[in-house]
């Protein structure tokens, strides 16, 4: 057991640089050594000499601070400096540990989204945005023969959207996209009442198509045939940010959760429609009945039986409601073992605009109408500037450099009800673990 | 005597106790405790603390020496030049203060003891 003078010593010197603490425990012995032994003269014990003397020098903590200079003696000192560290300690943790990695994973269609009761059978992929992914851009190809390298560049439109930022979060904060595809004849359906065409402005090969929520009436393409809307697939997404247990569970997953690179094409799916539609349209040619919210919609479907494209027709039935009045479709039709291809590409910066929604009842204008229309428009000026500074976008990925499974992922082919034709999804090529 | 009071002028006392002589700590108290009639009763460890700064401060110089009377070294404290110009200013400082604060507690002093027997 330390004497009384060990304790003083060494709390009196704790925390002083090695040399010095060694300095002052020699001059504090010695004035301690030099009491305790005229205390002995005087006739008190060892153990009470050895007492007086450390009450003599007075509390030991005043003391250890003055040598120290500083305040970290005091208990709350130090529980306040634990406290400090351990707070900063669980901030850069809850920043840095657990971030969820970027990646694009392929959902099952029966475990999509809650949105999917609304829209029918779907397909989606959940797509963990990169920090500085501010705009996404979605091109969907079309064309024969994918898998042999002969994809027609039939349709590139893009499609730009604006995600939200995510600036003043934690880095573990991640934007996630849940990307889900529909059948355009149930997106029809459920046409919200305002809505606005699409609009492109032609860069190079590329459509830039503006984007205004839901897009139910696509305008014909007809200045350029060779680029037209692939309406049979309609699309939708919902984004949120995820944290930490979301991104505990995909730390580990290194097949669908690996860096996303910005301003690169990146093939979300490989659709097989199977031809059936083109068909059933082919053979009926009369009437196609998609059910709304108001009622049947009645749409006459006119397409060309050579190519299967660019099928469009509007007809507003007598009777519906203005919502559904100035209905149009514009559907491409799919020949047998044509393949689709979709692409997103994601960048920091973007162009956008937003096309003036058209008034429930208001008829459809006419292209040249409706271009010039926007023309009017300095917001639609700015944006076509913004498109002439915007970087060519990359060429497009081939297929066999990304490389998809052979097996569908999804086989809708037996089950076209939602659909409104069948076909088969499939997902990229998983890389080889090593 | 009032400990705050006591902080205030510990530099001074020291630096004065050391002016003449090396001294090493226990024998500054004892120093001080003779030349103050006691007045300066601080806890001994305090001494040391002060000290230390005085020697950080370069007015205070420390080595150890073999005790004369045997026994441990001791360390030993003596006056630098520069602590002694410091005294210097320290004492001239003192000196200011406390004729100010004679003047002023002897009028009050006074005039307490004037409006004293006037009222009485």
């Amino acid at each position: 057991m330390a004497s009384p003078l060990d304790n003083y010593i060494r709390k009196a010197t704790r925390g002083l640089p090695r040399d010095k603490r060694l300095d002052t425990a020699s001059e504090l012995r010695v004035h301690l050594n030099a009491r305790v032994q005229k205390l002995l003269l005087e006739g008190f014990s060892k153990e009470e000499a050895e007492y007086l003397a450390v009450e003599g020098m007075g509390p030991v903590e005043p003391l250890n601070r003055r040598f120290l200079g500083h305040v970290f003696t005091y208990r709350t000192g130090w529980v306040s400096l634990a406290a400090l560290v351990l707070g900063l300690g669980v901030l850069w943790a809850s920043q840095t540990l657990f971030v969820p990695p970027t990646g694009i994973e392929l959902v099952s269609t029966e475990s999509a989204l809650p949105i999917r009761e609304m829209l029918g059978k779907s397909a989606a992929v959940k797509i963990t945005l990169p920090r500085n992914a501010r705009f996404m851009h979605r091109v969907k190809k079309l064309g024969n023969e994918v898998k042999g390298e002969k994809l027609t560049d039939l349709f590139s439109g893009v499609d730009v959207t604006d995600l939200s930022s995510v600036d003043f979060l934690p880095d573990n904060f991640k934007v996630e996209v849940d990307f889900n595809l529909t059948a355009s004849v149930t997106q029809i359906a459920k046409c919200a009442e305002h809505s606005s065409p699409f609009y492109s402005s032609y860069r190079g090969n590329m459509a830039f198509t503006t984007y205004s929520g839901w897009d139910c009436i696509p305008m014909p393409q007809g200045h350029r045939p060779d680029i037209s809307n692939l309406s049979a697939f309609g699309w939708s997404f919902q984004e949120r940010r995820i944290f930490l247990r979301r991104g505990l569970s995909r730390v580990f997953d290194k097949v669908h959760y690996k860096p996303i690179e910005m301003n690169t094409w990146i093939p979300l799916f490989l659709y097989q429609p199977m031809g059936m539609l083109r068909n059933e349209y082919a053979a009926n040619e009369e009437t196609f009945r998609p059910e709304s919210p108001e009622g049947p919609i009645t749409e006459e479907l006119n397409m060309d039986p050579e190519t299967g494209l660019d099928a469009e027709t509007a007809l507003a039935p007598e009777g519906a409601p203005p919502s559904t009045r100035s209905g149009s479709l514009s559907a491409s039709m799919f020949p047998p073992k044509d393949w689709v291809v979709y692409y997103v590409m994601f960048t920091e910066d973007g162009c956008e605009f937003t096309p003036p929604k058209l008034a429930a009842g208001t008829p459809i204008p006419t292209e040249e109408e409706y271009e010039q229309f926007m023309e009017a428009s300095d917001e639609y000026k700015n944006y076509e500037k913004c498109l002439d500074d915007f970087p060519e976008p990359p060429p497009l990925p081939t297929i066999q450099d990304v490389g998809f499974s052979d097996d569908p992922l999804a086989d809708y082919s037996e089950d076209d009800s939602d659909w409104g034709f069948p076909l088969r999804l499939f997902e990229r090529r998983k890389p080889a673990m090593n | 005597m009032n400990a705050k009071l006591k902080a205030g002028t510990l530099d001074l006392i020291l630096l004065a106790v050391l002016e003449s002589q090396a001294l090493y700590g226990l024998e500054i108290l004892k120093e001080v405790n003779t030349r103050t009639q006691g007045s300066f009763d601080f806890k001994e460890g305090s001494l040391y603390p002060a000290l230390h700064r005085l020697v950080k401060a370069g007015w205070v110089h420390s080595h150890w020496q073999d005790s004369t009377v045997g026994g441990a070294p001791r360390k030993y404290y003596e006056l630098t030049d520069k602590g002694a110009k410091a005294l210097l200013e320290k004492k001239a400082e003192w000196s200011r203060f406390s004729s100010a604060l004679d003047a002023l507690v002897k009028l009050g002093l006074t005039q307490e003891g004037w409006i004293y027997g006037f009222t009485s």
